[in-house]
């Protein structure tokens, strides 16, 4: 493994594409954000009326089902 | 049962009304929520509930004797007790095969042949975070920093399902109180629940499974069938995977909790944002983290003893740590690094008066490179194969397996 990150430069990498940078983008990237930006979308959140809020969860749901791989895998820590 | 599936669903369908229903009288609920959470347990394994059932048991019936004890020496021979009864079943269900090839190996090193069988013991899931928890609960009685409660809440207190396999690791006087009062299911902060599930979910499904999926597990599984770059970024993915899975997983079994009518304790903090490596332990499962300062390092004697025993009780604190991890001389290794960079890390804020490297960019190399590297280190093949764990599966292998 230690070997191979020195070794194989140039050749091709299709393993790398741009869903798997983005996604390793979006989930450093969202280390960064300031504290106040999740408080305030859970705020906005919060305000909106019953059948609004369903409607972003629904939404939301379906954009999860719909952008992840097909089964679940285990979590990580139930290992431990 | 794992929570971003049907099963889980259903159960939780049918869970919730019922803990809405009975939730206003403790009473009611409590059983129902043993009976509840009893059944998400058993549904890995029914034999796993009569570990959990022993365990309560066990440190209940050691605490409230703890607690009630007046002399000194029964106070901390009832302790003892409680703790190699906790630790011995942690103990023969994780490292028993762990211990043993490790015996094995060495003793082969100078020429012995011993007589060592392994057993393939089966996990149960979720032993050490309820193991810790029952810990935290018997230390705090001695402490005389809790009173032991009555089995029933105890019971609830071990078992509540959201927290049950995999954290976080809640402490007795978080928890306790809110179970012995009554909760109004007209207060229940459902707008924050939600929010929480749902980005605990798309952590889970769409960061972590499709890292996993599209470059990680492949990767991993034969690297020198990859090139440099794919190696290099699936090592980079392996570190937001294993954020994104077990920070969503505690997201949703917080949002989980709050449905229930219960407030649980942030787990994670933008671990990867920060700016030393004491600031990363400060982030990253930080309810093990202080489980481990209050429970271990302090015990050792923290800070209290100089400078050297400062630097051996930081050093076994992530020796320990990273032995909850996982049965395996690479968690080990992972420990001992994380423990030397936090010494490393204090002997350098000693000697310059500063915590971490002062420039932005190199602040943000260190949190980059740093402290995640040894959270990948375990899936890396990284040590001598003798000394990896014989007949139980090697670490990869662990690092998928729902034990």
């Amino acid at each position: 493994m230690i070997e191979g990150l020195f070794t194989g430069w140039g050749e091709p990498a299709p393993l790398v594409t741009s869903g798997v940078l983005a996604a390793i983008l979006v989930g450093v990237g969202s280390q960064y954000l300031p504290a106040r930006i999740p408080r305030l979308v859970m705020a906005r959140f919060s305000r909106l009326p019953v059948l609004g809020q369903a409607t972003v969860l629904a939404f939301s749901l379906m954009l999860t089902s719909a952008l992840g791989p097909e089964g679940v895998a285990p979590f990580i820590y139930f290992q431990f | 049962m794992l929570f971003p599936t049907a099963t889980f669903g259903l159960f939780f369908l049918v869970v919730l009304p019922l803990s809405w229903l009975t939730m206003p009288w403790p009473h009611r609920w409590r059983p129902f929520i043993i009976a509840a959470s009893y059944v998400f347990y058993s549904w890995w394994d029914w034999r796993f509930v009569l570990l959990l059932a022993g365990c309560t048991i066990w440190n209940q019936v050691l605490a409230v004797r703890i607690w009630q004890a007046r002399v000194p020496s029964q106070r901390k021979g009832l302790l003892v007790l409680a703790l190699a009864g906790d630790i011995g079943v942690l103990g023969y269900f994780k490292y028993y095969d762990f211990f043993v090839s490790s015996t094995d190996n060495m003793a082969s090193l100078v020429g012995l042949d011993l007589p060592l069988s392994l057993k393939s013991i089966v996990l149960p899931v979720g032993i050490s975070f309820f193991t810790f928890m029952a810990i935290s609960y018997v230390v705090d009685a001695y402490r005389g920093d809790f009173q032991p409660t009555t089995l029933e809440k105890f019971a609830v207190y071990l078992s509540f399902f959201p927290h049950l396999v995999a954290g976080p690791i809640v402490r007795p006087a978080e928890l306790i109180p809110q179970i012995a009062t009554p909760r109004n299911p007209r207060r229940v902060d459902t707008s924050r629940a939600f929010y929480l599930i749902a980005t605990g979910l798309f952590k889970k499904v769409v960061i972590a499974n499709y890292l996993a999926s599209s470059i990680v597990d492949e990767v991993f599984a034969a690297p020198g069938q990859h090139s440099s770059l794919e190696i290099l970024i699936a090592v980079y993915a392996y570190a937001v995977q294993i954020y994104a899975d077990f920070s969503g997983y505690t997201d949703i079994a917080i949002g989980i909790a709050l449905l229930l009518g219960f407030s649980f304790p942030q787990n994670f903090d933008s671990p990867y944002a920060a700016v030393s490596v004491q600031d990363f332990w400060r982030r990253w499962h930080m309810t093990l983290s202080r489980w481990l300062r209050d429970y271990v390092y302090i015990p050792l004697g923290g800070n209290r003893g100089g400078t050297i025993l400062t630097y051996r009780n930081l050093l076994l604190t992530m020796l320990i740590g990273g032995l909850w991890h996982g049965a395996a001389w690479t968690f080990v290794v992972w420990g001992g690094l994380h423990g030397a960079a936090l010494v490393g890390e204090r002997w350098w804020r000693d000697r310059r008066g500063v915590a971490a490297l002062p420039h932005p960019g190199r602040v943000a190399a260190l949190a980059r490179a740093d402290p995640d590297l040894p959270l990948r280190l375990p899936r890396l093949d990284l040590l001598p194969r003798r000394l990896v764990r014989r007949g139980v599966g090697d670490d990869r292998g662990a690092l998928h397996g729902v034990g």
